[in-house]
Order: structure tokens, then sequence, then C-alpha cells
């Protein structure tokens, strides 16, 4: 009985899904991203969080070439917005109401 | 003669700025400024703000466009040293984003100053509307840097500075040479009620970096 408990034990926590990772941070505060670039591997959650006391946007692309992939607002200060990217590639993005707010992620496999 | 006189004024203000950026070159680092030293040069710069602005919207509204594209880059060099100023302290990141939302209010002032030059009412008051949000900004740019300055009492300032340059330029556009240069007086001395709570403030958040 007590082998079988220990078995059922041994599977249950071989069935134990791994840790989600914690999402990488960004900040905005004092009107700048830090950081500003960003390397990551794909599948990564990255999570901005607005430390200024004023509305800012992650939005994708640049002010002449915006990109309609993600574009969120945080309208105050401890406001978040994440996003997963599920793709290789360089995403450039800023925040609309300030738009010298500039930042790139690098994407890699 | 009145552009003659615009014209050495505008010389004059010219080389204050030389003058300024040189002594600015020599002067402290942030880790061997008096609290005084600081307050002084912040006033110092911030005055030369107003006087560089009211110079290059004056030459706007005189259609006077040697003066105005020269007192224009003296404002700008201007903007970049009180950028430095703040880089000093916050470091080149905060500088740069300090730049250019600062350089956005003076976009802003020559949008009203051409509105009411080509007597286009909604172009100034967009202009009015887009300063009064610029004061919400900066505040929150200098109370996210320094706990020390609260966003409101930041912004209230800031609209004080939109206000009095504002009656400047209101008074340029008249034609009323008395007015304009006792408003001018007032929007200059208004830029210490900034000037010297921002040296306070910044001494206080690092008393390490500042003495008494």
């Amino acid at each position: 009985m007590r082998f079988l408990v220990t078995l059922i034990s041994l599977v249950a926590l071989n069935h134990v899904p791994p840790a989600t990772p914690d999402p990488v941070a960004i900040d905005l505060k004092t009107f700048q991203f830090a950081p500003d670039t960003l390397r990551v591997s794909v599948g990564t959650t990255v999570r901005w969080t607005n430390q200024d006391d004023i509305e800012h946007t992650v939005t994708a692309g640049s002010p002449s070439e915006r990109d309609a992939s993600f574009n969120a607002t945080l309208a105050k200060k401890g406001a978040t917005a994440e996003r997963m990217f599920d793709r290789a590639g360089t995403f450039m993005y800023f925040c609309d109401r300030h738009q010298f707010m500039r930042g790139t992620i690098t994407v890699t496999r | 003669m009145k552009r003659i006189i615009s014209s050495v004024a505008v010389g004059a203000l010219l080389a204050a700025t030389t003058l300024n950026a040189q002594n600015m070159q020599a002067s402290h680092t942030a880790s061997t400024m008096t609290v005084a030293a600081l307050k002084a040069k912040l006033n110092t710069l911030l005055s030369e703000h107003v006087y560089l602005a009211a110079a290059a919207t004056g030459a706007a509204l005189g259609s006077r466009q040697a003066e105005f594209q020269a007192a224009a880059s003296a404002l700008d060099n201007n903007s970049v040293d009180v950028s430095k100023a703040i880089g000093m302290v916050y470091g080149t990141g905060a500088e740069s984003a300090f730049l250019a939302l600062w350089r956005k209010h003076i976009g802003f002032v020559v949008d009203y100053t051409t509105g009411i030059a080509g007597k286009d009412k909604m172009k100034a008051d967009k202009a009015v509307n887009d300063l009064v949000q610029y004061t919400h900004d900066f505040g929150a740019f200098l109370s996210s840097a320094n706990p020390n300055l609260p966003k409101s009492i930041v912004a209230d300032l800031v609209k004080g500075h939109v206000l009095t340059l504002k009656s400047v330029i209101d008074a340029q556009q008249m034609g009323d040479q008395q007015k304009t240069y006792w408003a001018l007086r007032e929007a200059a001395m208004h830029m210490q009620m900034i000037a010297d709570p921002l040296a306070d403030a910044i001494a206080k958040q690092f008393p390490g970096k500042f003495a008494n």
C-alpha cells in the first residue's frame, strides 16, 4: 500500500507542468523605455509597466511606419501590458503620445 | 531703426549665450556643486530661455526671418544646456527625453505665434491646448525623476511660464512695446519659481552631491 502511494506521488510529481517563466520587465519611467533594447528568445512574454504619472502607449512600429501587431494604452502609473513574442524578428515600438520614446525587442530562436 | 535695435538686442543675447556656454564648460560637475551654484545655474538657464524665446517670437511676428533663425538657434542651444543640466543629475537617457519634451513646448509656442500672426484662431487655440497638456507631461517627467516634485505643483508652475510668455507674445503682436517689456520681465522672473524649487528638490534627493 505504501509502495502504491509512493508510486502515485511520483507519477503526480512527474505531471506537474513546468513553471511558466516570469515575464521580462520593461519600465516606462521618466519618459523612457528601460531597457530600450532587449534580446529575448521565442516564446518570451514581455511586460511593460508605466512608472510615470501620465498616459503612455506601447505601439508597434515607429511613428512613420506603424505596425498593427500590438498597441496598448497604459493610462496611469502602475498600469501594465504584456505580449508574448512567438516568432523571431526585430520588433520596434514607441509611445504614441510621446513619440520620442522608442524601444526595440530582438526575438531569437 | 526698430530692426537695428532688435538686432543689437539679439546680438547681446547671443553673446550672453556663448559666454554662458563657455562658463558652463568650465563650471562644476554635480559632485562638486553647491546648492547655491545649482540654483544660480538653473535660474540663468531658465531666464535665458524666456529672453531668447521672446527674441524669437518678436522676430517672427515682425517677419524678420534672419533674426528669427538666429534667435531660434540660440534658443535651441539654451534647450540643450537646460537638458545637460538635467542629464548631469539624472543621466543621459533622461537628458535625451527631457530635451525632446522641452523642444515640444517650444514647437507649441511657435505654433501659437504663427497662429496669431496669421490670425488663425483655431491654430492658436490648439497650440494653447497643447501647451496646457504639455504642463502635465512636464510635471509627470519631473515628478517621476524626483519624488520631491509633485506633478500638480510642477504643472501649475509651468502653466505660469506658458501664460506669462503668452502675455509677452500677445503684447508683441499688438505692437505695445511698454507692455511687451513689462511682461517680459515678469515672464523671466517667474522662472525663479521653477528654478529654485527644482534646485532644492534635486539637492534634497542627492544630499551627497550638492553641498550647502
